[in-house]
């Protein structure tokens, strides 16, 4: 029995989220989606998402409310667990990258803003962290004060005429930090890249078989984590060269929580 | 062997939606091992005269690139064998070769041994090295580390440790350039160093770039060198003015752009990147998980990834890793016997692929923008493999 329904869908990435590749919907809300063309239906069906949906939403469910059971004093995260096999890392190609979420996983990101004088105006108005180059130079590539400028935010973005001058400005203390900025052009909108920072979360695959990645907390609602948990492992799947060939088995858990299998 | 001319054909295809194809089939195909290694790279001396195969054996082979005779064996490495490369500062017959053992070692392709060798360090892992132009340093991209040799007395100069915080899988000496450096990373970026005098992180970091995602491999094209393409490992291509720092193009959806303009194959990844001698055109070699794979011309202006205009198929079985095209040869090469190149892959084989004139074995398509004219002289005598 197939548990997206009789007929299969695909949608090719909106502007917002454009990464990836949907497969399904979530039965509540069925989304409209657009086919988009015999090539891209004919992949979709060879790494069709053998994810059931049903198995998947009895786990969300299982392990929020382990979760409210035993309160815990910060928010957990949510976890997606991937063992893998038929995979050798050391011959293999490297597996790792970042993927966008389509629901933010960690809202209490703190992001800041090496702005121009537009982006500052911007970023003051939105309730934004900011500093501009004057700000940058006061530092005076001061080791310390570079660092802890990083240790304060967990990402930054920057202006096109200002992420040029860090390297100049700041020494490599953002780089050793591993939160050098995103570039926002004035093309963009900063909210929304301020959205597409929180919600990307990186991967890496070491020497060994297994690998987690975030993909929500728990305080989101379960359709999100749900969507969130579905997306991660299309994208994930389809860097595979074995595609679900190369899956062995998938566990969701919270932090403190205990997994539950959903494949 | 006489050289041949590869033909362009002015005809229509029976099947391509390019109108300017050429035909290339699968001339010959060596198995380099009878167990499950693959192959990872194939690097050509520059008159072509041998070309060195990483192994996933950590042995380097070498074979003759016009009758894919085998030469012999480069043994030694004892992790994976990461990059290789003739193009180093001192004879052509040397071979150079980096490891996840943390070396970087020399080889006499003559004679098959290891004539010297630099260490990283306890614990490292080299992934990609590079001499710079004027041969006296060597720069080889580590665990989150850039270290500098000085090649000529094969002492540690500098160690980089404060732009990266992941493994540096890609460093380049930006060709045209005096002791520029580049490296790029599995933390997204690309850093760019001066390398003259006494070199560290504070001063001589000149510019970074954010490609956003675990990157792959660099490469140079462009009149002058000007322009750099990046490969990530999740599959995006993006098109980088190194000089600007500007990012010209990004193709987060390539797989899908490129797949969309082949009628036949779903892309499932990418092998490299091609380019043209002297000119600012590039093109995307993507690849399939059954063995084929396509040369995608990349529009970077207009941000579009055309048809694939030559089309490599029937050759390999599994993942292609690895691809050797003789029209890299500036101004073409009367040994290169009309060869379009090699490919190697997870398959453990190295295929040779060229003008379908002889073998009717396999059909593949490449388009008269890729081909280079050779002079032409009669052959004699069809191939003979023994």
């Amino acid at each position: 029995m197939n548990s997206f329904g009789s007929s299969y869908f695909m949608v090719r990435a909106s502007n917002a989220l454009n990464r990836y590749v949907l497969m399904g919907f979530y039965r509540e809300q069925p989304q409209i989606l657009i086919p988009s063309g015999a090539s891209s239906v004919q992949a979709s069906r060879e790494s069709m998402s053998k994810l059931q949906s049903d198995v998947l939403r009895e786990a969300i469910s299982g392990i929020l409310s382990d979760s409210k059971e035993k309160q815990r004093k910060f928010t957990e995260t949510v976890e997606l667990q991937i063992g893998l096999k038929n995979y050798d890392p050391q011959k293999d190609k490297r597996f790792s990258g970042s993927v966008k979420l389509p629901h933010i996983p960690r809202p209490k990101m703190r992001v800041c803003m090496l702005g121009d004088a537009q982006h500052v105006e911007e970023a003051e108005k939105m309730g934004l962290d900011y500093m501009d180059v004057e700000g940058l130079k006061k530092l005076n590539k001061n080791k310390k004060l570079v660092k802890k400028l990083a240790k304060k935010y967990h990402a930054f973005l920057a202006s096109e005429a200002v992420i040029k001058q860090i390297p100049r400005l700041l020494g490599p203390g953002l780089n050793k930090a591993g939160k050098f900025p995103t570039l926002v052009t004035h093309q963009e909108s900063l909210e929304a890249k301020v959205n597409e920072t929180k919600a990307t979360v990186k991967f890496q695959l070491k020497k060994v078989l297994c690998m987690g990645v975030a993909v929500g907390n728990c305080s989101m609602e379960e359709k999100q984590i749900f969507q969130n948990v579905q997306l991660s492992v299309n994208f994930l799947v389809s860097l595979l060269k074995k595609n679900w060939q190369n899956v062995r088995c998938l566990y969701l858990k919270t932090t403190m929580g205990k997994p539950y299998r959903i494949f | 062997m006489e050289a041949t001319e590869m033909e362009v054909e002015e005809g229509q295809p029976a099947h391509s939606s390019s109108k300017s194809s050429k035909r290339f089939g699968l001339r010959n195909s060596i198995q380099t091992n009878f167990g499950d290694d693959y192959v990872f790279q194939i690097s050509a001396k520059e008159d072509w005269t041998a070309m060195a195969v990483s192994l996933s054996t950590n042995a380097v082979k070498l074979y003759s690139p016009a009758t894919g005779q085998y030469l012999g064996e480069c043994k030694g490495h004892t992790a994976t064998v990461n990059h290789i490369s003739f193009l180093g500062p001192m004879t052509p017959h040397l071979l150079h070769s980096c490891s996840s053992d943390g070396t970087i070692r020399a080889w006499d392709t003559r004679t098959f041994q290891q004539v010297s060798s630099v260490h990283a360090g306890p614990s490292q892992e080299v992934f990609s090295f590079s001499f710079c132009g004027s041969g006296d340093l060597l720069a080889g991209g580590c665990k989150s580390q850039i270290l500098l040799w000085d090649w000529r007395n094969m002492k540690p100069m500098a160690c980089l440790a404060e732009c990266h915080v992941e493994d540096v899988t890609q460093v380049h000496f930006i060709p045209g350039t005096q002791k520029k450096l580049l490296s790029a990373s599995v933390d997204g970026l690309i850093c760019i160093f001066d390398a003259t005098g006494d070199v560290n992180d504070d001063d001589h970091l000149e510019s970074v770039m954010n490609v956003g995602t675990s990157i792959g491999k660099v490469g140079f094209f462009g009149l002058k060198n000007q322009k750099l393409w990046c490969l990530t490992h999740i599959e995006t291509l993006s098109v980088w003015d190194w000089k600007d720092a500007n990012v010209e193009a990004d193709f987060q959806e390539a797989r899908s752009f490129a797949s969309d303009s082949s009628t036949q194959d779903h892309v499932d990844y990418f092998v490299d990147c091609h380019c043209s001698n002297g000119d600012n055109r590039l093109w995307v070699v993507g690849g399939t998980n059954l063995g084929t794979i396509g040369y995608f011309p990349v529009n970077y202006s207009d941000k579009v990834i055309g048809s694939p205009e030559a089309i490599l198929r029937g050759g390999h079985t599994g993942v292609v890793r690895s691809v050797l095209p003789s029209s890299n040869i500036l101004g073409g090469h009367p040994q290169n016997h009309g060869i379009f190149g090699w490919t190697g892959g997870e398959d453990g084989r190295l295929c040779c692929w060229w003008s379908d004139e002889i073998s009717d074995l396999s059909r593949a398509w490449m388009s008269s923008a890729l081909a280079v004219r050779l002079p032409r002289t009669h052959r004699n005598t069809r191939y003979q493999p023994y």
